[in-house]
């Protein structure tokens, strides 16, 4: 689970209480991944439990008192292994990968349908992605680029683009028994 | 259109207007040149059309005493050599520009000259090569006996032994007037200034007296022994060139039938033209199709292949009439006084051949131009 | 502005026919950047051309601002090619001994246009296309992105107002190829003009605000490409 790293990389920076972590962690999301209160402090609960982070008081006077968080050596370790451990490839991705399980079970016609209408998908995604991307580079000036965030949009417009090639191979095979 | 092909078609159309300059100039001349190639090709020799008791002209001494050879027995004839080689004439302390001609002795037998002084030179002083000459009597009344007695011609002595009546009229029998200011050499002694000169090949013209001959029968009687010579191989049929104007509705008709082999020459020219532009077309689809596609109707395409073909036929007219000029002057140079000719229309009908040829055969490609289907060329990509 | 009604295309002679276009019924609107994709010989060219008035339908109607155009003769159709349609290719079809300055103006030499406005205006075209300085080279001078802008200029040059542009991109790198579907929709963006780009790179089409897909000669999908319609979501926690 990705959420209690991100937490922990953004404490390597600084204590931050529960809401600025919850406020960080949507920012590197760039918005797209809200997370609620609940989820948060659930989180930070564990880590707290599993030593990797721990946590002191500061006395408010005129507003409610605030709990501030801090990395510890132990949390320091754990999001080294995570940064550097091999990741798994998860065969099963998305929805799509199912629904072609399911395609020799229905027609072949229907099959077509199905990857023709995720051809137009994946070219609303890429529009969008595109979109997105123009926001958060709106000169197109180099400045930006290295940025997580656009690295990030930019690794799924990629993804998007080798889909939609495969998507169209994939129609024209199709198209041949139809 | 591109250059190759605009580089051809003006070479075509050059060489056909080249060509086309050439006969046409040649074709207002009417005179049959033949020329001997070896051993020495400055010797050129022409028979000229003989008029009734006409000459041959354009020749070296020796085939000018062939050709006199071949002539019956009741035909007379005299080497003359042209008029047209001034000399330096010194009569007593005064030089004088003198008509100075080489003629044969029998020459004033054969024109029935008046000697009013001396003698005319005999045999013996052309054999000889002997320094004498006779002069037009005007020269006597203008200069007197005494000075006559000391007479240099380009510098070498020359004893005066008679005088002739200088006012006969022989022009209409020979090149030249020989009627005042005349003086007559040997044609041996004055040949010698001669032989083997740039010139020798057209000094010398034979006069020839021939009653009851036509100038045809003349014609054919030197044409056919020309033929049947020997040396006949080594001759060849060069420039002709015409200064009588007598024969006009003739000349017209030949005229006329050297415009057709002009045409025809053109003709040829104008197939390569067609072939080169239609080739051009062909090369080309894509453009025009696309100028299609861009709203081009088949007048705009017409209109400009007409445009190319006309603007290479001005070109190449131009050129083909300057290269025409160039052999022109070329030839006239080795051929001496036998220039074709080449004039100014000549040259306008040459340009104005090199345009009605180019107009006309743009026809042809621009109409396969306004065939093209703009959906098939422009589906072949690159 | 312009409707085709089961329009129908059908190539040769009978037996040996190809139906290229089979009762494809169409609208094309202002403003509005259309993407047609389908696998090659599925009729994305003879739709463009037919479109373009470059060929006609075999069956079928083709209404023009309200206009049949079946009824028009050769050279009404080339005034219409001239006037209402700029075409753009794949191999940019730029003449090789002409500058840039004069490609540009090949249509105006064959419109209504007199003579004194043709350098101006090619010149203001060149301009908008950012390549105002590139006049007077030649199109080998050029890179390809600047050729297919050119091609782009000459298009517009008559001031028409559909755009058919048949894989404009094929023949550029992505990111160049990104720059002329940009071009192209400003077109249909700011200026108001139906565009119409055939074209496999599904970048390209992307950029769209619609797109047609084609299969032997039909329009088997024709849809808005409408990206606020997309969710994107992420890992429940
Ligand atoms: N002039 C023609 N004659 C015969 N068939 C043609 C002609 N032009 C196109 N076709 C056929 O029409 C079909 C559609 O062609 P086209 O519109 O070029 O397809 P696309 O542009 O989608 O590749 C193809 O099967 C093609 O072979
Ligand atoms: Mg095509």
């Amino acid at each position: 689970m990705a959420v209690k790293h991100l937490f922990l990389a953004l404490l390597t920076q600084k204590e931050l209480h529960g809401y600025e972590l919850k406020n960080g962690f949507e920012d590197l999301a760039s918005g797209k991944w809200p997370l609620n209160f609940g989820q948060v402090y659930q989180t930070l609960s564990r880590l707290e439990r599993d030593g990797l982070i721990e946590s002191y008081e500061v006395i408010q006077t005129d507003k409610p008192d605030k709990k501030v968080y801090r990395v510890t050596e132990a949390g320091r370790k754990h999001l080294e292994d995570w940064l550097y451990a091999e990741d798994n490839w998860n065969l099963f991705f998305d929805e799509l990968a199912l629904k072609i399980m399911a395609f020799d079970l229905i027609n072949s016609r229907e099959a077509l349908e199905i990857l023709r209408g995720y051809r137009s998908f994946i070219l609303r995604v890429i529009k969008s992605l595109t979109e997105m991307l123009g926001r958060m580079n709106p000169t197109g000036s180099a400045g930006s680029t290295h940025s997580t965030r656009v690295m990030l949009v930019e690794r799924n417009l990629h993804r998007a683009e080798a889909d939609l090639k495969w998507v169209t191979s994939m129609i024209e095979r199709w198209q041949k028994y139809d | 259109m591109k250059p190759l092909y605009k580089t051809l078609l003006i070479i075509g159309i050059a060489m056909g207007v080249v060509a086309t300059s050439l006969i046409f100039g040649v074709g207002q001349g009417m005179v049959m040149h033949i020329r001997e190639k070896d051993p020495n090709d400055l010797d050129i020799y022409a028979v000229y059309q003989p008029t009734s008791s006409g000459g041959i002209t354009g020749m070296t001494l020796h085939f000018a005493r062939e050709i006199a050879g071949w002539l019956p027995d009741d035909v007379t004839a005299s080497a003359v050599t042209f008029d047209r080689y001034d000399a330096e004439v010194k009569i007593g302390a005064e030089f004088f520009s003198s008509r100075v001609v080489g003629v044969d002795a029998g020459f004033a037998t054969l024109f029935d000259l008046d000697i009013t002084e001396g003698r005319f030179f005999s045999k013996e002083d052309q054999d000889n090569r002997s320094r004498v000459c006779v002069v037009t009597n005007d020269l006597v009344d203008l200069f007197g006996r005494e000075a006559l007695s000391s007479f240099m011609i380009n510098g070498v002595e020359y004893e005066v032994i008679g005088a002739v009546q200088g006012d006969v009229n022989l022009a209409s029998l020979m090149h030249g007037n020989y009627s005042s200011s005349s003086v007559f050499l040997p044609i041996e002694t004055w040949y010698e200034q001669f032989e083997g000169s740039f010139y020798a090949g057209v000094t010398m013209q034979l006069a020839v007296h021939a009653p009851g001959y036509s100038k045809a029968d003349l014609n054919q009687l030197v044409s056919q022994n020309l033929i049947n010579m020997e040396s006949a191989p080594t001759l060849k049929v060069a420039t002709p060139n015409e200064k009588n104007y007598n024969a006009w509705a003739r000349d017209l008709l030949i005229l006329a039938g050297i415009f057709f082999v002009a045409f025809l020459v053109f003709l040829l020219a104008g197939l390569n033209i067609i072939q080169i532009a239609s080739a051009n077309v062909y090369d080309q689809q894509r453009v025009f199709g696309l100028k299609v596609a861009l709203g081009a109707l088949p007048k705009h395409l017409a209109g400009e292949i007409t445009g190319e073909i006309v603007a290479c036929a001005l070109q190449g007219g131009y050129l083909g009439i300057v290269l025409a000029g160039i052999v022109n002057t070329i030839m006239n140079h080795y051929v001496g006084m036998y220039w074709a000719a080449f004039n100014i229309f000549t040259a306008i009908a040459g340009m104005i051949l090199a345009l009605l040829v180019g107009w006309i055969t743009s026809v042809i490609p621009a109409r396969q131009a306004a065939r093209i289907d703009p959906v098939a060329v422009l589906r072949q990509e690159r | 502005m312009i409707e085709l009604i089961s329009i129908t295309k059908v190539y040769g002679q009978e037996p040996n026919t190809v139906t290229a276009l089979d009762r494809v019924t169409l609208k094309l609107n202002p403003n509005e950047l259309t993407a047609v994709m389908g696998p090659s010989g599925s009729g994305k060219t003879t739709l463009l051309n037919i479109i373009g008035c470059l060929d006609s339908a075999t069956a079928g109607e083709y209404h023009l601002d309200g206009e049949n155009v079946a009824g028009l003769d050769l050279k009404a159709k080339a005034r219409l090619r001239n006037e209402m349609f700029g075409f753009v290719f794949q191999a940019f079809n730029l003449l090789p001994d002409k500058t840039v300055l004069d490609n540009v103006m090949i249509p105006s030499r064959y419109s209504r246009r007199p003579r004194k406005e043709w350098k101006p205006k090619a010149m203001a075209v060149l301009e908008q296309m950012g390549i105002a300085d590139l006049a007077l080279r030649y199109p080998d001078q050029l890179s390809g992105g600047q050729q297919q802008r050119v091609a782009i200029a000459r298009a517009l040059v008559n001031d028409p107002k559909v755009i058919l542009a048949d894989e404009p991109t094929g023949n550029l790198d992505s990111a160049t190829g990104r720059e002329i579907v940009d071009v192209l929709k400003t077109l249909a963006d700011k200026q108001g003009k139906a565009v119409v780009v055939v074209t496999h790179d599904g970048m390209v089409a992307s950029q769209a605000h619609r797109l047609l897909q084609m299969m032997d000669g039909r329009i088997i999908d024709d849809s808005m490409l409408d990206s606020s319609s997309v969710v994107f979501s992420h890992p429940n926690f």
